[in-house]
């Protein structure tokens, strides 16, 4: 796997490389450039010190070269000494040193003054440097022909100290590339050090520790947006699982009961040998706790159906009191039972548009629970008034049993108030927690309140377009 | 032995009620935390399984407030939270055991009987006295390994005075730990029963004095 830390190293390396080899060429150069300069001037200087020695003898029609014994022995045969050919105008070798032996210069003739230099072979030296220059002798005449005089010498010297200090300069250069790869790797190590603790703490994130933050201080300006949704990302995760932990726990407390009474009876009936009307008994107390059981469950899927998102209203328009009639009818015999008297404050003629289907779910959840949780002989109070935009539906009852604190929790799933309690298997407190979930989906918004000892339950529901279908 | 039990869903306590009765225990029922600590503070009871959600006052509370009403018998919690933090809290509560729903009814009954051998220190299930032996899993009595056939009453009498042997056991603490709340009857049943009990226990060769009558006192199960 390719790494940003690898590209950035191997980058950084021959980048540094190429700079480093570039700046070391043009440092030899530079020098080299130096170096011959400071040999040329000296062939310069020398040349021009020589080029008066020459003379033009009028009388002869001859060029002379006044060389003196020190001269002689500059250019004589001695190891460093120097070379010179000087030539007429028409090639013949004036003087030449001693030096060259049987040997001839090359001849570069030249405009008068102008030098020019050039490298060459000498006699037992594989480098020389050479300069030529054309001049005029000493004469008394005006004019006298031009002569051209090459000085060479041993430029071995030059030569061993460029390549001494090429040699030193190629070394520094790989010392210099060696320590920018050392240096590149660990600044870009270090640098990225906070990206590849982010990398591992991501790693280390399991389902179990999604409550684990990355810590976005110590990163770069550009990193710390894509850490700080990453956080955001896990928060939401962590919720979404928790919810899960805590509805899969939920669940398996719920259904405990239940089961257990069905294992129960199951093992206690089958303990011995019982006569038909005993087994009749067990048989409908077993399918009482299988209905309550099922409608737990029915809950538990239309809220989870709901949850995801997997509701598609249908709207139409209904009469308020015709839906709530039918919703009631259930609840009659049971509330009866109870002495609760059901009181509605609706004008006849309100019209609702939304899901009927839906709606009846969310008027009967909530009819239910004021005819289960309502204290005996009160009265369960159903008012509706329409608004611009939709109905405001409140559902009251008394309950005398519930603490202002229990308001806060009564759309919690599975939360039962101290009263609800006494039906476990029964109620599994999944029945506001469903209207909460299904007013969501229809749009609305709900409320709970407790006041004077009442109970209520506050929805406003919008007007759903009608669509053509 | 007279057991109360404590659960609010009714199916699960009408189904634990008959097992136990069944097993040979005397069972009352309640199905709310206040009745159930008034019967478990007001009964002598030697086990008392405890829901814990319940209505009212909770199973938690019903059993601080009992262990704190001094109360002595044996509390089994029956709960459907299986947390460890449950278990400890229960614990430390008075609790003496914890069941987790759902349950097997036969390690109910199992546990209940092992409660019942710690509350009358002991150990083996089978009750060695002398020559009368009570298996307390199988519910058989023998005396000098004939076997003698008892009723589920006679069975529960001599068993509660075999927990007691030696001791004096009254008429009314042994209607209490052989009927429940809802039978109609009086503790002078209970001599019927003793008597009963010690015809067949003499048919098998047992000596006449092995059940004592004390005069205005109860019974004694004398042993060797």
């Amino acid at each position: 796997m390719t790494t940003i830390r690898a590209q950035l190293q191997w980058r950084l390396t021959i980048l540094t490389s190429v700079l480093l080899v570039v700046a070391s060429t043009g440092i030899y150069l530079l020098l080299r450039s130096a170096m011959v300069a400071e040999f040329d001037s000296g062939l310069r200087k020398e040349v021009q010190a020589l080029s008066g020695l020459v003379e033009f003898e009028e009388d002869g029609n001859l060029i002379e070269f006044e060389s003196s014994p020190e001269i002689l022995s500059a250019y004589g045969d001695s190891p460093g000494a120097g070379f010179i050919q000087i030539w007429n105008t028409s090639g013949s070798t004036v003087w030449r040193s001693p030096s060259l032996g049987d040997i001839d210069l090359p001849r570069r003739p030249e405009p008068l003054g102008i030098l020019r230099y050039f490298n060459l072979a000498l006699p037992g030296i594989p480098c020389g440097r050479a300069v030529s220059l054309s001049c005029t002798p000493r004469s008394d005449i005006p004019h006298p022909p031009p002569v051209t005089m090459v000085l060479a010498r041993d430029a071995a010297s030059l030569d061993h100290r460029l390549d001494t200090f090429l040699a030193i300069l190629a070394t520094c250069t790989l010392l210099e590339i060696l320590g920018a790869v050392w240096i590149g790797r660990s600044v870009v190590s270090r640098r990225l050090r906070p990206l590849q603790r982010v990398a591992e703490d991501i790693e280390g994130i399991s389902a179990e520790s999604l409550y684990h933050r990355l810590d976005a201080a110590p990163l770069a300006g550009e990193l710390k947006p894509i850490v700080q949704k990453l956080n955001e990302l896990f928060v939401r995760l962590e919720t979404s699982f928790d919810r899960e932990r805590r509805f899969s726990a939920d669940v398996a407390h719920e259904l405990r009961t239940p089961i257990t009474g069905l294992r129960s009876l199951l093992e206690v009936t089958l303990e011995r040998g019982r006569d038909p009307g005993e087994y009749r008994n067990t048989m409908e107390d077993l399918l009482a706790i299988v209905l309550d059981t099922q409608g737990v469950v029915e809950k538990m899927l239309e809220m989870a159906r709901a949850e995801r998102g997997d509701v598609n209203p249908r709207p139409r328009k209904m009469i308020l009191s015709h839906v709530l009639d039918r919703a009631w009818k259930p609840f009659r015999q049971r509330c009866g039972g109870r002495n609760l008297e059901l009181h509605l404050e609706i004008p006849d003629s309100l019209e609702i548009q939304t899901d009927p289907d839906i709606f009846h779910i969310i008027l009967s959840n909530l009819l239910e629970n004021a005819c289960e949780h309502a204290d005996p002989g009160g009265t369960v109070r159903v008012q509706a008034e329409p608004d611009r935009s939709g109905i405001h539906l409140r559902i009251t009852n008394p309950a005398s049993t519930l603490n202002p604190g229990d308001v806060n929790h009564v759309f919690e799933r599975f939360w039962r108030g101290e009263k609800a309690r006494s039906e476990t298997g029964t109620h599994a407190g999944l029945g506001l927690g469903l209207v909460s979930t299904l007013v969501g989906a229809l749009g609305g918004a709900i409320t709970a309140h407790l006041e004077a000892g009442r109970f209520s339950v506050n929805i406003h529901l919008p007007d759903i377009p009608l669509v053509e279908l | 032995m007279n057991l109360l039990v404590v659960e609010d869903y009714a199916p699960l306590g009408k189904a634990l009620s008959q097992g136990l009765r069944e097993a040979g225990f005397t069972v009352d029922l309640a199905s709310d935390g206040d009745r159930g600590l008034w019967l478990a503070t007001t009964g002598d009871y030697d086990v008392i399984i405890l829901d814990l959600m319940l209505p009212g006052m909770a199973g938690m509370e019903v059993l601080k407030a009992f262990r704190r009403k001094k109360g002595k018998a044996a509390v089994l919690i029956l709960t459907a939270r299986n947390g460890v933090d449950d278990r400890v809290r229960g614990l430390d509560a008075g609790a003496d055991d914890y069941l987790v729903k759902p349950f097997a009814f036969e390690e109910l009954l199992a546990r209940v009987r092992a409660m019942v051998r710690r509350r009358y220190d002991v150990q083996n299930p089978v009750l060695d006295l002398g020559g009368l032996a009570l298996d307390t899993v199988k519910r058989l009595v023998s005396w000098r390994e004939q076997p003698i056939s008892l009723t589920a009453r006679e069975y529960a009498i001599l068993h509660y005075l075999a927990l007691r042997r030696g001791q004096v056991v009254s008429r009314t603490d042994l209607w209490e730990h052989v009927y429940d709340l809802e039978s109609d009857t009086t503790s002078n049943v209970v001599d019927v029963y003793v008597s009963r009990l010690r015809k067949k226990l003499e048919s098998v060769g047992a000596p006449p004095g092995l059940i004592r009558t004390r005069r205005g006192m109860g019974y004694v199960l004398e042993t060797e």
